[in-house]
Parts: C-alpha cells; sequence; structure tokens
C-alpha cells in the first residue's frame, strides 16, 4: 500500500501551549483510521493543519507527496465539527458551487442521497435545522470520490439513528483505495468500520496500531483500551 | 479558479447591491419631482419646511446608502473568511492569493457601481432643483465650462489624475476595510473589537496624513506662486491635493492588500 499522509516533525503551539508535539506518522491508502483522544488532545488542531486551515510552527505535512495546498485540497474530502454553509444559499447552490470547484464531485450521488433522506434540494439553508444541516454537509462531503476524507467528530450530538445513517453513508460512498481519518471520542460507535487508530494525549501519539492487532494482543476492544489508557 | 470565484461572489452579492443602486436612483427621482413639483402647487412655508426635509433626507440617503454598501461588503468579507464559512472558503483548491483577489475585486467593482449610481441620484436630484430656477441652458453650459476650466479639466495631467482617483478610490475604500477585518484576526480574542479599533486607528492615522497633505500642497503652492492670478494659484492648489491624496491612496491599498494576503495566508486561525 502505498503512503496517502505523511505528517513528519509536525509541532504547533500557541505562545507557550504545546498544542501538537514533534508527531510523525503516516497513512496508507484505503484505510479507515480513527484519531481518538479526549477533549483538548490536539485532533482538530491536526486536521486544521492537514486541510491549510492553520499552519504548524515546525514540521511538514504531504498529501499524495504534495505539501499542503491547492493539490492536496483537490484529493481531501473535508468535514469539520461546524456547519459551515452560508444560509442565504440553497441546497440546489451549494451543490452547484462544490460541482464548480471540485472535479471530483459526483452531483448524481449527492442527488440520490437528497432525496434518500428527503432533503428538497430548492430548500434554503436557513430554513433547514441543525441537523439536517449537518446531513446537507457530510452528502456534500461524501459525495466527492477524493482520495482522503476527513471527518471532524461526524457524529457528535445527533441521535443514534441518525449515527447509524451517517456511519452507513461513510461506508457505502467511499471509494475502496480511498482512506477516512475520522475524529471522534465516541469510540463505541465507530469502532467496527475502523481499521486502524491513533490515539491522541495533549499533542503526543501515545499509540498508532491496527484495530485487530489491539484485539488480538490485548484482548481488547478499543473504546476499552482507550478508557484504560485515557482514565482520569 | 479566480473566474469561478468571481462568479460565486458576484451571484452571492448582486440582489443585495442592485437594491441599493435602484434606491439610490429612486433617492434622486422622489428628490427630484418633490423639489419641482412642491413650489408649483403650494409654497406655504410648511411645504416649503417638507422640501428642505426631504432634501435632507436625500442627503442622509445616499451617505446611508453608500455605508450601507460597504458594511454589507465587509461583513461577506469577514463571514466568508473568519468565520465558520472559513472552513469551506480555505479548504477549497484555489490559491489564498485568489480568493482575497475575488473578493478585492468584487467589492471594488460594486463600491464603484454604488459611488456611480450616487452621482447619478445627485445629477437627477439637481436637474430637479435646475428646472425650477430661471436660468437659461446656454449659462448654465457657460457656468460649468467656467467651472471645467477652472478645476483644470483642459489639463491632461489633472484629467489622468482624476480618472486615476475615481478608479482607486473604491479599491481603496474596501481594501481598508479588509484590512482592519484582517488585523482583527490576529487578536486571540475579541477579534471583532480588534478589527472596529483599527478602523478608527486608520481613520485618525488618515486624518493627519490629510492634513499633512493639505500643508505641503499649501506651502508648495506659496512656494511656487506668482502672485499673478489668484484663481489659478486655487486651481493648482487643488489639483496638487487631488495628486498628492491619489498617491497617497494607492500606496496605502497595495500596503493594505498585500497584508490581507499574508494574514489570510500565515494568519487564519478559524475558532
Amino acid at each position: 500500500m502505498s503512503s496517502l499522509l505523511q505528517v513528519s516533525s509536525l509541532t504547533k503551539k500557541y505562545g507557550n501551549f504545546t498544542a501538537l508535539n514533534d508527531l510523525n506518522f503516516e497513512l496508507e491508502s484505503g484505510h479507515i483510521t480513527g484519531l481518538l483522544g479526549p477533549n483538548g488532545s490536539g485532533k482538530t488542531t491536526l486536521i486544521k493543519i492537514i486541510c491549510g486551515l492553520l499552519q504548524p510552527t515546525k514540521g511538514v505535512v504531504s498529501v499524495n507527496g504534495n505539501p499542503v495546498g491547492v493539490n492536496s485540497k483537490k484529493v481531501i474530502s473535508y468535514l469539520p465539527d461546524t456547519t459551515y454553509l452560508g444560509n442565504s444559499s440553497s441546497v440546489k447552490e451549494i451543490i452547484n458551487y462544490f460541482c464548480d470547484f471540485y472535479e471530483d464531485f459526483d452531483m448524481q450521488r449527492a442527488y440520490d442521497m437528497l432525496a434518500t433522506l428527503g432533503i428538497n434540494p430548492n430548500a434554503r439553508l436557513r430554513t433547514l435545522s441543525k441537523g439536517t444541516k449537518e446531513k446537507v454537509q457530510l452528502i456534500l462531503v461524501m459525495s466527492r470520490r477524493a482520495d482522503l476524507y476527513i471527518l471532524d467528530e461526524p457524529i457528535a450530538g445527533v441521535d443514534p439513528a441518525a449515527r447509524d445513517y451517517i456511519l452507513n453513508t461513510i461506508i457505502s460512498n467511499y471509494d475502496e483505495n480511498a482512506s477516512i481519518l475520522i475524529s471522534t471520542h465516541l469510540i463505541s460507535d465507530v469502532e467496527n468500520i475502523l481499521d486502524e487508530v491513533i490515539f491522541l494525549r495533549q499533542g503526543n501519539i501515545v499509540r498508532h496500531s491496527a484495530v485487530d492487532d489491539i484485539r488480538s494482543n490485548e484482548g481488547k476492544s478499543v473504546d476499552a483500551l482507550f478508557r484504560e489508557v485515557f482514565k482520569c | 479558479m479566480l473566474g469561478k470565484l468571481l462568479k460565486h461572489d458576484f451571484i452571492a452579492t448582486w440582489k443585495v447591491m442592485v437594491c441599493i443602486d435602484v434606491l439610490l436612483v429612486v433617492l434622486g427621482v422622489l428628490t427630484a419631482l418633490v423639489i419641482r413639483t412642491i413650489p408649483h402647487v403650494d409654497d406655504s412655508f410648511g411645504m416649503s419646511m417638507f422640501m428642505f426635509s426631504f432634501v435632507g433626507v436625500f442627503y442622509i440617503g445616499i451617505i446611508a446608502a453608500n455605508i450601507v454598501s460597504l458594511i454589507y461588503l465587509v461583513m461577506r468579507y469577514y463571514k466568508n473568511l473568519y468565520t465558520s464559512e472559513g472552513y469551506l472558503t480555505f479548504t477549497l483548491p484555489v490559491k489564498t492569493d485568489m480568493i482575497i483577489h475575488s473578493k478585492v475585486i468584487t467589492g471594488s467593482v460594486w463600491m464603484f457601481l454604488s459611488y456611480l449610481f450616487t452621482l447619478i441620484s445627485i445629477l437627477i436630484a439637481g436637474a430637479g432643483f435646475f428646472s425650477t430656477v430661471d436660468v437659461s441652458r446656454e449659462k448654465l453650459h457657460e457656468a460649468m465650462m467656467e467651472m471645467f476650466d477652472f478645476l483644470g479639466f483642459g489639463d491632461p495631467v489633472f484629467v489622468a489624475t482624476l480618472l486615476f482617483t475615481i478608479l482607486i478610490t473604491p479599491v481603496a475604500a474596501v481594501v481598508c476595510m479588509y484590512f482592519c477585518v484582517s488585523i482583527g484576526q490576529l487578536w486571540q480574542n475579541h477579534k471583532v473589537l480588534g478589527s472596529v479599533l483599527c478602523i478608527i486607528g486608520l481613520y485618525m492615522f488618515n486624518q493627519v496624513v490629510s492634513q499633512l497633505v493639505f500643508i505641503v500642497s499649501g506651502f508648495w503652492n506659496i512656494m511656487s506662486q506668482t502672485g499673478a492670478d489668484i484663481d489659478a494659484s486655487f486651481a493648482l492648489l487643488y489639483r496638487n491635493i487631488l495628486l498628492l491624496l491619489s498617491i497617497v491612496t494607492f500606496i496605502q491599498a497595495v500596503i493594505f492588500y498585500v497584508v490581507c494576503i499574508i494574514i489570510a495566508r500565515k494568519k487564519i486561525n478559524l475558532d
């Protein structure tokens, strides 16, 4: 398997506070990786740097061999942990917007998913509930045929039924050569779909293992191991 | 990609901006109608007061329309780049410079149109006024030609300076405000407050610069005065001030533009 994402000596400091401390890891194509850690462990900071939303203090991130920039953004489909869509647009207009900027955007896939969820493409975003907006966002992100999907807390704050839908959407809409990096602390919900996990604590990687290795070597689920490692 | 960014920026802004421009024209037409009609219908004190009040509303209206235009464009810049919408804007596969170019071009075009429609509105209202006074077209034309001569419209350097000023003013207005928004983003907290303080600081700075320009121009005028023609001397002073102010505005706009790009490239920190 080829390396899709390479993170080398990555450090991010805010004044005297170190958010990420000399991180080194690689992600291969075709894997679903859980980026796991308690609140404030640096998950979102790491994701923002990979997506080009933050500048690192030190270190290098490359995607498919390209530094963070236009070429890396072309192949990353990113779902932030916040609603980023302007309220004045309609769902249809946002789809056209994505279609214009992302060559890999599959419009038909987006409309199919909207139809499945019964979301009217002509509806203005301001008329949609927060949960529906999040679903529209997920549809936009998963309608791309990207190499790397980065999903920051995709199931936080939604009911269990919606969680199932979101996870099904993620699993059924990515190509097998693509990779997914999911940040969450709701481990039991995502554990079954993960191939590997990265445990992050106070900006340091404390574990990077395959899920099967954890189960066979430790005799525990990822959720149980997480609770043990991050015990307060 | 700049073309696509421009397309979506114009699509997102045209409704509000065209409404403001239409409103400016409507204000001009209404004012012209009031000025033209009321003295013929009723020349009582009350109606005269109404007419003068309406002219007051017209002036306040055109100033407010321009302020609202600028605030709307600046709010869009702030929301698109530095609120949660920035998560989408900055993850588009385009260079950060292009995003700023697009915002500046869109904002400048709309502000230019706002100024243009303000002028049209004033001309319409002015036409209403001139239709009520007893002055022949020839005399009006003569007076305008005299004024143009006095201002130096026959001088190519002056005309070039004027055109340059007309083009640079909307760009500078937009870039200046974008700069203040960008500076506010450097604050860890209270980013909006940071932007507002920057606007106040910049306003004060520009007042000082303007005073300096007046002093330098006046001094230059005194030094170069022959004493023969006082009108020519005033016209020269006016032209020097325009030239110096346009140069200062241009330099300021370039610096602010570069700072906006640097902050967007290196210092974005979305909450």
